[in-house]
């Protein structure tokens, strides 16, 4: 076995550990964007990551509690494995609360879905689902965190941009990673839930603009003609070029060289893309654009499988903003808010499903439906009259759809309350492991040199789901 | 090499790595191997290529690229020295002038004494503060959830940079940001000694990073371990942070470690949240401004901004004139229902109707929604001051006390204020929405229609179609509803309207002339319907907010308005919004936000000028508060899973043992709980500590060259590689010691270095083979420049930078508002359109869930975690940025004017010009010509010039240093 001094000495006299540290670093040799192999064989070329900010009611939605219902206004009975706030809250007087909702069975899976949910209900037996998923805090900021970036404090890589710097760009004249929010607003954390963190910027989310041009700084300035743009391109070409030929190995000044070309393509590529005008009547009802309800979140489900067609990696987006009564935190009125908050996606939710079926391309995209979050089934106090439901860091599920995704299988699952996991928790760290292997990433290899550690995407290492995965 | 085999090499060195790094901790003993064992003086080594060598520095260099068999690059020209030296130590380029004084210098000391004077320019600190910064994780923002405002973090910056021009010794500046409270020996049994202001400003080092709604211990746990982990790595370059959870995987460090070393700051205390501190990020402490001058310019700013706010109102309000008058942006016609249940509701047209012409306006209500006609068009712009719109009509009055025209009575029923000065023809009232066609039929045809429930006509007053209407210019003390016969009454003479001819018309009007009619609605049936229109003929010469006709009673009313102000500052809101609205100029928006932000930041600013810091102390301790409390390994990490008590202690890589600090208490054993951190401090900005020197020295280097001795400047561990010249690095460390920690005495020995001063542009493929790229030194690294320096050379080539130092954070514009589109944003980001927005980078208010998106494209991180390097990517979206950006776009102009003005009037002149400045070098003849060419091509040498000069701002030679 060698020491450590052999490995420090050996440092710079050979390969040894300065290749370990330089290819840690390096960005990769083909450049950020150069499309890369997969690490082991999976159908999915790309991602839409369906974002809900808030934390979605998992007994409203998608697990059907009778007893719940039974227990309705009473005590939660028995004593339970729950930690920290739960635990605190569930020690004081409290008050279950029932699902207003209908529940029926759909699809050959005969899953139970809420009657909030009709149209995604239509589709349910391409959805794989995932309940009891556990994450290491009950508040939002933290939550958000941990879901879209795999850890709880600010500074990680997004999974996007994981997904990004593990395949690179398959469309040259796109960023690898699209994020479309709410345009009513951001999301708790703002850019940090679409953010490269310790990764090269390259691997950042770019934000897909609602009003004005697509992407910041894709419209000329004022009076410039795409003409005198061209003229000054060739300029700055030539003087590029004399520039980069005093320095022959920078792969780096030819890349610079070659970013103008490619944002110029982008600057016509991009308002194509979002230009919807060409879609036919049918495909925008599919995705509910004709109805006030669900035109916003349809339009950001059919923009999303618009940029997918393109070729862009990774497609974020999100549902919801911050502490408002736009997302899905309902401590007040689950009732009402919950009528309110799945009208607004079931349909276009659903839609893109279909479509993307139809298209021949859910077999290449993998769709995942995430929140930060499950709710309680209990509220603090008595019930009273249109009770909400607080947050729980025990109950998130998620579903995915598309790829080598195993429709109709459902790993987990929660007690006869929705409190937990019946048995044990599936750790967010697998779902990472699994959306990466779903990709054809495997969460070993894909590593990053930062701060003293190989960084990863699952921090300590998840186990992938390998039950909800089809040959 | 595909992706596959190149992950996989990753893994299986790394697993390599893990099984050697256990052995070594197995063996941990007196440590024996480097980073561990103190720096050792070294000769510098003798080397054949002696005339290459300015100092010692070049020895070791050139001692290591000889045994490769390596020559190093010859030294650069004048003029790429000047530029590189300036970019390195000031992050500016020289003027063209300082480049012609420096090439015509033919002083063999003429670059020496360049070095000299920049390390005194006090552009130094602004430049070398960001690499701390980023060390530091500092923002104004703590994050998360709503990311509220750490209002005195900008005193730590400030503090960073005049540290550095001061060249405070290294090893007093970590003792201050550690236990600065701590510093000052207890001599006597009197007061707790009080610490200097500045070093409670230095300890924010410790508070800044990112705090979410604290939850008990678990927040003290995480936050402690945080700043464990943070202080490791920025001064001991060691990642102590992976032992948080398990033995260090690479690195001698044991989970008891990460835990002694907590221990140390076990007792620090946090002053608790100020009332109104919603997200309980905990309070400042005060902290007098401690620089010559400080406080007097606080005063001065102060007053200064109150000045800004108090002249920004009247300054818009001419501003706002100016546009309305081009835009012909006039009155609106409306309808508001306010008080009681009604909150505020306020919606109206944004049609003019205050010219003095005859109107007719229809407001419909239905179904929650308004509607507007103005003479017979349907409003396409809307506004709305207030209110959700709830569609509020006449039933929304429960038991209405009056009706009312000519001025509002705010549900009085007695005239208050905004008297209306028109005439006024009809008032019809509905129980029903009219339709489109409806609005624009006869009155008399009108009134024949289904649904009129209230029917006020001037042409017949009294409301008895046999009788004639009085002459014009006779007092109307009643004006009688045609449909339930109920008299608007006035018996104060004074108040009385007149009976004339709506302006410009033969049409009878009542004329108001700050009059005012009244009733008690006992008839008027129509106050009970819930839906409805109102249909009024008037005309109006107000320029200013006017009532017509309002319902009331109990403080609620419902009234209809001519509001010349309410929809012009609408209207104008929206034609500003639109960026690509040309009948406003950028100058225009910009001074239109820029003087509504100086009122409404006013008190934000304010908050962060008291003088205060965001600190922390150590606990009172007995009997005020408690002592020092048990230290524990947390099992796993975790908060609540305590393990075996631990004592503070250094780390056992270093010290060999693991033995408890020796924390000298004061002699009179009252404040137990103090001189914790200072143990650790002495401990670190010690010459016996093998890592603090090092570390330093090899972050300076890291940021002169692009890459370190060591290639990670927070990790001198296993996963380092190791120093690539460790007797070099151990030469840096000891010098900086000798030198009593002066840093500048670093900076200036690397700059003076013919390593420092080689030729980047040289081709040599051998050494590209055998020193994996340039790991030797064998010529200077080109690279691009960092997101700062790109920003501050842009607004420095332009003429347009603002050279004031220190002070408030500062808040540039954004392109396209961004900043209103995120919430929570809105309230924090003062956009500058002025000056202040173009002071340096530095100064730029760091919110942590909004990074300027300039910077952000240039690689600027969030600072969430200490950042001990930049990436350098190169991407489109940098592309669209420099091209397409509001930066370059606002500045290219100022650069082609400054061109204009400083050269003579030919192609060539101004060419050769715009090079000098953007380049720091003359011209080639080939881009003379080019460009010359280019220039020539266009009809407008404005936009020859300008174009010019965009091509320049986005070429790579202004992006890169070499």
């Amino acid at each position: 076995m060698i020491n450590r001094r052999q490995i420090l000495k050996s440092a710079y006299n050979g390969l040894g550990l300065l290749a370990l540290s330089d290819i840690l670093q390096a960005e990769l040799p083909s450049g950020p964007y150069a499309p890369r192999e997969q690490h082991v064989d999976r159908k999915a070329k790309r991602c839409i990551f369906l974002f809900m900010q808030g934390g979605v009611s998992q007994m409203d939605s998608f697990e059907y509690k009778p007893e719940l219902n039974k227990l309705h206004g009473k005590r939660i009975p028995g004593s339970h494995n729950v930690r920290g706030e739960l635990q605190g809250r569930l020690s004081h007087h409290h008050s279950c609360v029932g699902s207003p909702f209908k529940f029926s069975q759909h699809g050959e899976s005969d899953r139970y879905v809420s009657e909030l949910f009709p149209h995604m209900a239509s589709q349910v037996d391409k959805m794989a689902f995932i309940h009891g998923i556990e994450t290491d805090n009950p508040n939002h900021g933290p939550s958000t965190l941990h879901v879209t970036t795999g850890s709880q404090f600010p500074g990680s890589a997004s999974v996007g941009s994981w997904v990004s710097y593990g395949l690179g760009t398959e469309n040259q004249d796109m960023p690898a990673y699209m994020v479309i929010q709410d345009p009513r607003g951001a999301p708790v954390n703002g850019g940090h839930v679409w953010g490269n963190g310790y990764l090269p910027a390259a691997y950042q989310g770019t934000l897909l603009r609602n009003e004005g041009t697509p992407i910041l700084n894709l419209d000329l300035p004022r009076g410039l003609s795409r003409k005198r743009q061209r003229s000054e391109l060739d300029q700055l070409r030539l003087l590029n070029e004399r520039f980069s030929s005093r320095f022959p190995d920078s792969t780096e000044l030819e890349a610079r060289i070659e970013s103008y070309e490619l944002a110029y393509r982008m600057q016509s590529r991009a308002p194509e893309l979002v230009d919807i005008s060409d879609e036919p009547e049918h495909v925008r009802k599919l995705y509910g654009l004709d109805n006030g309800a669900t035109a916003a979140f349809g339009r950001q489900c059919l923009m999303a499988r618009r940029l997918a067609e393109s070729g862009v990696r990774y497609t974020m987006l999100v549902h919801g903003v911050q502490i408002s009564a736009s997302s899905w935190d309902d401590h007040g009125d689950v009732k009402g808010r919950m009528i309110r908050h799945s009208k607004e996606v079931d349909k276009p939710v659903a839609g893109l499903l279909a479509d993307l079926e139809q298209r021949g391309m859910l077999d290449d995209t993998l769709v995942v439906w995430a929140s930060e979050m499950g709710r309680t089934p209990f509220i603090n106090g008595n019930i009273g009259g249109s009770p909400g439901r607080d947050h729980n860091k025990y109950a998130l599920v998620m579903w995915m759809a598309g790829g080598n995704v195993k429709g109709g299988a459902t790993i987990g699952g929660t007690d006869a309350f929705s409190l937990r996991a019946a048995e044990e928790s599936v750790p967010i760290r697998d779902v990472h492991a699994t959306i990466l292997d779903l990709m054809g990433l495997d969460d070993e290899l894909l590593r990053f040199h930062h701060a003293g550690r190989l960084r990863r995407l699952t921090d300590i290492g998840g186990t992938v789901l390998t039950d909800m995965i089809a040959g | 090499m595909n992706s596959r085999r190149q992950f996989g090499l990753f893994f299986q060195l790394a697993a390599g790595l893990c099984v050697s790094a256990l052995a070594a901790i197995a063996t941990a003993a007196p440590p024996s191997e480097w980073p561990y064992t103190l720096p050792k003086p070294t000769e510098p080594p003798a080397v054949v290529n002696a005339d290459w060598v300015t100092n010692d520095v070049d020895r070791f260099i050139n001692a290591r690229l000889e045994s490769k068999g390596l020559t190093p690059a010859p030294i650069a020209d004048k003029y790429t020295l000047i530029k590189r030296v300036y970019l390195s130590l000031i992050g500016l380029p020289p003027t063209p002038a300082e480049v012609n004084q420096f090439i015509n210098n033919d002083s063999p000391d003429a670059y020496s004494d360049l070095v000299n004077q920049l390390l005194d320019d006090p552009r130094f600190g602004e430049h070398w503060a960001r690499f701390w910064l980023d060390l530091a994780r500092y923002a104004d923002t703590a994050g998360y959830e709503g990311d509220p405002d750490m209002p005195h973090a900008w005193r730590y910056r400030d503090y960073v940079i005049n540290s550095f021009n001061r060249d405070k010794p290294y090893d007093q500046f970590i003792r201050e940001q550690l236990a600065g409270d701590e510093l000052a020996d207890i001599l006597g049994a009197g007061e707790l000694p009080n610490p200097p202001s500045e070093n409670l400003v230095a300890m924010t080092f410790m508070r800044l990073a990112p705090f979410t709604e604290p939850r008990g211990d678990e927040s003290r746990h995480e936050m402690l371990s945080e700043i464990t982990t943070t202080v490791s790595s920025v001064f001991l370059g060691l990642t102590v942070g992976c032992a948080k959870c398990h033995d260090h995987k690479y690195d001698a460090i044991p989970t008891k470690d990460f835990y002694r070393l907590k221990a140390f700051f076990a007792t620090v205390q946090i002053p608790p949240p100020l009332r109104g501190d919603a997200f309980q990020i905990g309070g400042p402490t005060p902290a007098a401004f401690y620089r010559d001058g400080e406080a007097e310019w606080a005063r001065a700013k102060e007053q200064q901004l109150r000045e800004d706010a108090a002249g920004a109102e009247a300054k818009l309000s001419e501003l706002i004139q100016v546009l309305k008058d081009r835009l012909k942006i006039a009155a609106g016609f409306g309808i508001q229902a306010l008080g009681g249940s009604f909150g505020n509701d306020y919606f109206f047209d944004q049609v003019a109707v205050n010219d003095d012409k005859p109107h007719r306006t229809v407001i419909n209500a239905a179904g929650g929604r308004w509607q507007y006609f103005t003479d017979g068009e349907l409003s396409k712009s809307q506004g709305s001051l207030a209110g959700s719109n709830r569609g509020h009509w006449y039933a929304g009055i429960k038991t209405p006390k009056y009706a009312s025209i000519g001025a509002a009575t705010n549900g009085s029923g007695k005239p208050q204020a905004a008297e209306f000065n028109g005439s006024i023809a009809h008032i019809l009232v509905f129980d029903r929405p009219l339709s489109a066609d409806e609005t624009t039929m006869n009155v008399s045809d009108l009134a024949e229609l289904e649904g009129l429930q209230f029917w006020l006509d001037a042409s017949d007053v009294d409301a008895d179609p046999t009788t004639a209407n009085p002459d014009t210019g006779v007092a109307i003390t009643s004006w009688k509803d045609k449909i339930s016969g109920t008299s608007f009454k006035q018996s104060n003479s004074d108040l009385t309207p007149k009976l004339g001819l709506l302006s410009g018309s033969d049409t009878p009007a009542v004329v108001f002339d700050n009059d005012f009619l009244a009733t008690s609605p006992e008839l008027l049936e129509f106050l009970s319907d819930s839906k409805g229109s109102i249909l009024t003929v008037f005309s109006s010469r107000d320029d200013d907010e006017s009532y017509i006709f309002e319902v009331g009673g109990d403080g609620q009313f419902i009234t209809t308005f001519v509001n010349p102000d309410a929809a012009g500052a609408k209207a104008l809101e929206s034609i500003l919004a639109d960026r690509t609205d040309e009948r406003i100029t950028d100058e225009e928006r910009g001074e239109y936000y820029s003087l509504t932000n100086k009122a409404k930041f006013l008190p934000q600013h304010l908050k962060r000028l008291q003088p205060m810091a965001m600190t922390l102390r150590h606990s009172f301790g007995p009997p005020y508060e408690p002592g020092v409390p048990t230290s524990r390994v947390m099992i796993r990490g975790e908060w609540d899973h305590p393990g075996e008590v631990v004592e503070a202690g250094f780390l056992s890589a270093v010290s060999g043992n693991e033995q408890p600090a020796e924390i000298r208490l004061d002699p009179f054993k009252r404040w137990p709980t103090r001189s914790r951190r200072k143990a650790l401090a002495d401990w670190i900005a010690s010459p016996e500590n093998p890592l603090t020197a090092r570390v330093i020295a090899n972050r300076l280097w890291y940021r002169h060259f692009g890459r370190g001795i060591v290639e990670t400047p927070s990790d001198f561990g296993v996963l380092s590689g190791g120093p690539s010249h460790e007797e070099l690095l151990d030469y840096l460390a000891l010098h900086l010691v000798e030198n009593d920690w002066s840093l500048k005495s670093l900076h200036r020995l690397i700059c003076n270095s013919s390593t420092f001063k080689q030729a980047s542009a040289i081709e040599n493929p051998a050494a590209l083979e055998t020193a994996l790229g340039n790991i030797y030194l064998w010529r200077y690294p080109i690279r691009r420049l960092g997101a700062e320096v790109v920003r501050d050379r842009i607004l420095h080539v332009s003429g347009r930078l603002n050279t004031e130092q220190f002070g408030l954070p500062i808040f540039p514009p954004l392109p396209n508002d961004i900043e209103k589109r995120v919430k929570y944003d809105d309230s924090k980001w003062a956009t500058q359109y002025d000056d202040e927005g173009r002071k340096r980078s530095i100064y730029i208010y760091q919110q942590r869930t909004l990074n300027m998106p300039l910077l952000q494209t240039f690689d600027a991180p969030v600072c969430d975690e200490s950042r001990p390097r930049r990436r350098l990517s190169t991407t489109p979206l940098q592309a669209l940025a420099m091209y397409n950006g509001p930066l370059v776009t606002a500045e290219v102009s100022h650069f082609a004017n400054r061109v204009f003005a400083e050269s003579e009037n030919s192609t060539d002149s101004r060419i050769r010009h715009a090079i000098q400045i953007a380049f720091c070098r003359e011209a080639s003849a080939e881009e003379l010509s080019q460009l010359g060419e280019f220039f020539d091509s266009f009809d407008d040498e404005q936009k020859a010039m300008i174009s010019v000069c965009r091509v320049l701002y986005n070429s790579s030679e202004f992006l890169y240093i070499n």
